[in-house]
């Protein structure tokens, strides 16, 4: 009995290694090879252009985390804008996709609103933002001068205070269509029954919200939240396009800064130390994401 | 059974995708340009019979709103060399982004012949490990000594910039009539002229300090007049430091001028061409530019009357700083050196450099190219007033000096900080750039 | 009442969501039609006539026609090969005897966590060793790789999702692995599918980043390239750019429309009350 359970478990296995295959063949020679690269790098000094290179060992992750006065301020800036945008893009994109998720004309043009900004590239994303945001010219001061609200102006890519929020919610704005759907193709697997099981008992709206969509969402919610975490915190495009990481590093990131380190001050060894630092940390969380959120399973 | 079901399905992905890798190259070679792989396995094999096949040149540069001058440029260089064709690809003038994308292929060793660079510390990067010495070479005879220098790293020439530009003041007539202002010609007046518009309203300069590259311009004009030694740059970190007058002074200024408020509100957010906007829309009275500027804003606004002056330093002396523009070079493992060659020489030929100053409107760097843009005689005759400079910081030892550092202390300057805690943080930062 | 209340409520949230999402839409869409000088002068106003020579511009000069062609080619044979591929390796680090299932797993998911940009120079230099450089396969085989862990996750996490038992009584009907896949996994997951679709169908037809490190020859080039011919070192044509914008986003808008009926299909099926 075992030694033919076995056999199928190999026979199986077999036929999971050719699924297998291809996809992580394309995925180790162009994906995983090249970037392990970057492990190396990070132990050199290295301008990114000549042959020849010094090896310095751990002196780059040394002098990013003692004397570099930027690193630490990019490392804060990520860790508000990850937790601005985990928070406010997720909870709204559920809410969303609850209200609109039923089948009707008036909640399809919904969805394609709502998911309108995701079609256009980060660039022009981040184009619009920089128009609305300016000080001088933008609409959203101007709107607030005309609401009264002229006292709580600001500028809102410069000030210390609210850029990283500024910028937090253009990714939002972009990424809760995203989200929403995401939350929509989990719903999908909630059986119809189950709700009206819940009518029979009498549960009101909220109750089956909490009682039955959310639990049975946790596919989703893991995705989402992952998803979310990383892209966050990997957040490049938006910041760059609409501040540079700004004048005196006020919205600095640390994508941002890895790659003004590597291709415009030529320090790639330092811009791959901050790689490796950046990539590290990512996996922590999504690991501990993935760990809590299955565990309640 | 299942075996031969999934053989089928892994022999047609391979069929369709080497079916798209054949319509790729097939169709670009339709067009007269093939892909590299071709050339590649051409060059291998039969190298005796490639003359009959056009050589291609990659072109890497950055400046979009020149493709038409460039595309014009082109068309002439391949219509007299029918065996040369010119594959240029205009990336991102983001310096971030050009620079990796000329890092890849000096990295690949591949589609690269000839490429540009700024001027300064970018091309010391590059010169030595990737771009051909042109010294004595024919292409640099009738080029501005001055413009030879800043291409060259060491005594050697590597580069040769395209164009030249200073940053002046741009100032709009009408408002200046108005209040009954004139140019300035000490650092009192200049102050005198920003404390009487705001006196009236009206905001004294466009500044658009969220583009950290605009805010040098500012310690350009700044520091012109401050130091006499041309390579002040060159011994920084060294014999001179940030605490020393040259530059200390610099930030003094920049500090006082931030305190007499001489931008529009809240130039901390403003976007560099948000700050054009606001010049040509006659929001704000002055505006601090490259020469570069004049032909976009009289299209934002026909009516906009505009002079020009040169900045006074703090200490009354007006120098005024040459910006040499991109600054093209041979890559040193190019395929093709006499091509490229070819074609360097004639980019930079009387009739190539005529036809590029004349339809982007700014100064060449040939001295026998006299050029009909009308603004320019105006600021040539402001030039010929004051004393001129090569940039000071194109003997900036880093990048990171010039890219970052700097910027982020004009700023923080002008925004109030005190002074002595910037001198020393950008000292310290300073230190650890150049120890490393 | 409650009911009718809790409607209002819900329709006003719904529609003041919208005009926070499309409006900075609509902005793009009317400074298509402005001159530069207008867009700086009334950024959020109607524009004073309509002016459709930006689009030309944006047509002719960003040489939109060929790099049309270029986009649709690597976009579609991407995503089938990222679906493909994606549904593949999901589908065996599902099943519950797969060997090395979390390493495999979690290597994929690694593959989200990578930043890209000191990448590319590695990245480069092997694709030149494969002759994969300027290259439409090339490009191709990137965004592949690039797309595969993310769809891996999205897809893996669904796939696990669908009930054990209906698989059971396949096997015990005599369905082999590949039986499975083709008639259960794949047909119980047309809205995953439409999911990865539509997100690797915004990702691949608007990067910018690859095409411009990957492929220097004109005629290979993709949309977003030809956008960026707008953005000057100093001077840009942000109209033509707008239009350019406006031109590059309705076979997206077109696309998403029609996927989107695929998904509600699939959604049909359980959507919920409330």
């Amino acid at each position: 009995m075992t030694k033919r359970h076995s056999l199928k478990k190999i026979r199986n296995n077999l036929d999971y290694l050719i699924f297998l295959a291809i996809p992580l063949f394309i995925y180790i020679v162009i994906l995983i090879i090249p970037n392990l690269k970057i492990f190396f790098y990070s132990t050199i000094k290295w301008n990114g252009i000549s042959e020849k290179y010094e090896f310095v060992g751990l002196k780059n992750y040394i002098n990013l985390l003692t004397q570099d006065k930027v690193f630490p301020l990019a490392f804060k800036n990520t860790v508000i804008y990850t937790v601005t945008v985990t928070i406010m893009q997720n909870i709204p994109a559920l809410l969303l996709a609850v209200l609109i998720s039923k089948q009707s004309k008036i909640n399809n043009i919904f969805r394609t609103l709502y998911f309108l900004p995701a079609i256009f590239s980060t660039v022009t994303i981040g184009f619009i933002w920089g128009f609305i945001y300016d000080p001088n010219l933008g609409v959203l001061n101007m709107l607030m001068n005309a609401l009264g609200l002229g006292k709580y102006t600001k500028v809102w890519l410069a000030d210390e205070g609210v850029v990283m929020f500024a910028l937090a919610l253009v990714h939002i704005w972009a990424g809760i269509g995203n989200g929403m759907i995401l939350f929509l193709t989990g719903l999908k697997n909630i059986s119809l029954e189950l709700y009206e099981c819940a009518d029979i008992e009498g549960a009101g709206g909220w109750q089956k919200f909490t009682r039955i969509t959310l639990p049975l969402l946790r596919p989703a919610t893991i995705i989402v939240l992952v998803l979310t975490t990383i892209g966050s915190f990997k957040a490049f495009d938006f910041v760059y396009v609409m501040t540079g990481g700004g004048a005196t590093h006020s919205s600095e990131v640390l994508a941002t800064l890895l790659y003004k380190e590597g291709f415009q001050y030529n320090r790639v060894g330092y811009s791959a130390a901050i790689s490796v630092i950046l990539m590290t940390v990512i996996m922590i969380i999504s690991f501990i994401e993935l760990k809590v959120m299955q565990e309640r399973d | 059974m299942k075996w031969r079901k999934f053989l089928v399905v892994v022999i047609c992905i391979f069929v369709l995708m080497s079916l798209f890798a054949g319509c790729g190259s097939k169709q670009s070679s339709t067009n007269g340009e093939k892909t590299s792989e071709p050339e590649k396995k051409q060059e291998e094999s039969t190298p005796v019979e490639s003359p009959k096949e056009p050589v291609k040149l990659h072109v890497l540069t950055w400046r979009n709103e020149d493709a038409e001058v460039f595309a014009k440029l082109n068309k002439m260089f391949e219509d007299s060399n029918p065996n040369i064709k010119i594959d240029m690809q205009i990336t991102t003038s983001d310096t971030a982004e050009y620079y990796s994308i000329l890092k890849t292929r000096i990295m690949g060793q591949q589609d690269l012949d000839i490429f540009s660079v700024h001027p300064g510390s970018y091309l010391n990067e590059y010169a030595n490990s990737s771009m051909q010495d042109i010294t004595g070479t024919p292409v640099t005879k009738d080029i501005m000594p001055s413009m030879l220098e800043a291409g060259s790293v060491g005594g050697k020439v590597y580069a040769i910039p395209q164009a030249q530009n200073s940053t002046l003041i741009f100032y709009n007539k009408k408002i200046f009539e108005k209040y009954n202002l004139t140019p300035p010609k000490t650092w009192a007046e200049f102050l005198n002229i920003i404390d009487t518009l705001n006196a009236n309203n009206v905001a004294p300069m466009s500044v658009g300090m969220a583009d950290t590259w605009t805010t040098i311009w500012l310690f350009d004009n700044v520091q012109g007049g401050l130091t006499d030694d041309v390579k002040i740059f060159e011994k920084l970190g060294k014999e001179v430091q940030f605490t020393d007058p040259e530059f200390a002074d610099v930030f003094k200024g920049l500090q006082e001028l931030g305190k007499h408020n001489f931008t529009q509100k809240d130039a901390i957010g403003t976007k560099y061409e948000a700050s054009l906007a606001l010049f040509a829309q006659e929001k704000t009275a002055m505006l601090d530019t490259g020469t570069w500027s004049v032909g976009g804003l009289k299209q934002q606004n026909p009516d906009l009357q505009m002079g020009f002056f040169a900045m006074p330093s703090p200490n009354d002396k007006i120098t005024v700083q040459i910006t040499p523009a991109q600054a093209f070079g041979i890559y040193n493992k190019s395929k093709n050196p006499d091509e490229a060659m070819k074609y360097l020489e004639f980019l930079f030929s009387k009739e190539a450099l005529e036809i590029y100053g004349n339809e982007t409107g700014q100064l060449v760097t040939r001295t026998d190219v006299t050029l009909s843009v009308p603004e320019l005689n105006e600021v040539s005759a402001v030039l010929s007033q004051v004393k001129t400079v090569p940039q000071l910081r194109l003997y900036s030892p880093n990048t990171k000096i010039d890219g970052d550092i700097l910027p982020a202390a004009s700023v923080k300057a002008i925004l109030g900080e005190d002074v002595d805690k910037i001198i020393s943080e950008a000292q310290a930062q300073l230190e650890q750039v150049i120890n490393e | 009442m409650k009911k009718v209340l809790f409607k209002i409520i819900k329709y006003a949230v719904l529609i003041l969501f919208a005009v926070f999402i499309v409006y900075p839409v609509f902005v793009v869409v009317m400074s298509s039609f402005k001159t530069t000088a207008e867009i700086y002068q009334d950024t959020f106003g109607l524009p004073s006539k309509l002016n459709f020579s930006s689009y030309v511009t944006a047509w002719v000069n960003g040489n939109l026609s060929t790099y049309y062609v270029n986009s649709v080619i690597i976009t579609f044979v991407s995503i089938f090969f990222v679906v493909v591929l994606a549904s593949f390796a999901s589908f065996a680090i599902t099943r519950e005897d797969c060997m090395f299932k979390k390493v495999l797993y979690g290597a994929f998911v690694a593959g989200i966590s990578i930043p890209y940009q000191v990448g590319i120079l590695p990245l480069y230099l092997q694709m030149s060793k494969l002759n994969l450089v300027n290259n439409r396969l090339g490009l191709i085989l990137i965004y592949v790789a690039f797309g595969l862990p993310f769809s891996v996750f999205v897809m893996s996490g669904f796939f696990r999702t669908i009930p054990k038992d209906i698989e059971e009584s396949a096997i015990i009907d005599g369905c082999n692995n590949y039986q499975i896949y083709a008639k259960i996994v794949v047909p119980l997951s047309p809205t995953v599918i439409t999911t990865v679709v539509i997100f690797e169908l915004v990702t691949i037809w608007n990067d910018m980043f690859f095409p411009l490190i990957f492929i220097s020859s004109k005629d290979l080039r993709t949309i977003p390239i030809g956008l960026l011919s707008f953005k000057g070192e100093f001077i840009s044509n942000y109209p033509a750019m707008f239009a350019g914008v406006v031109i590059a986003s309705l076979p997206l808008i077109i696309a998403y429309l029609l996927l989107q009926k695929q998904f509600i299909e699939g959604l049909t099926a359980g959507a919920v009350k409330g």
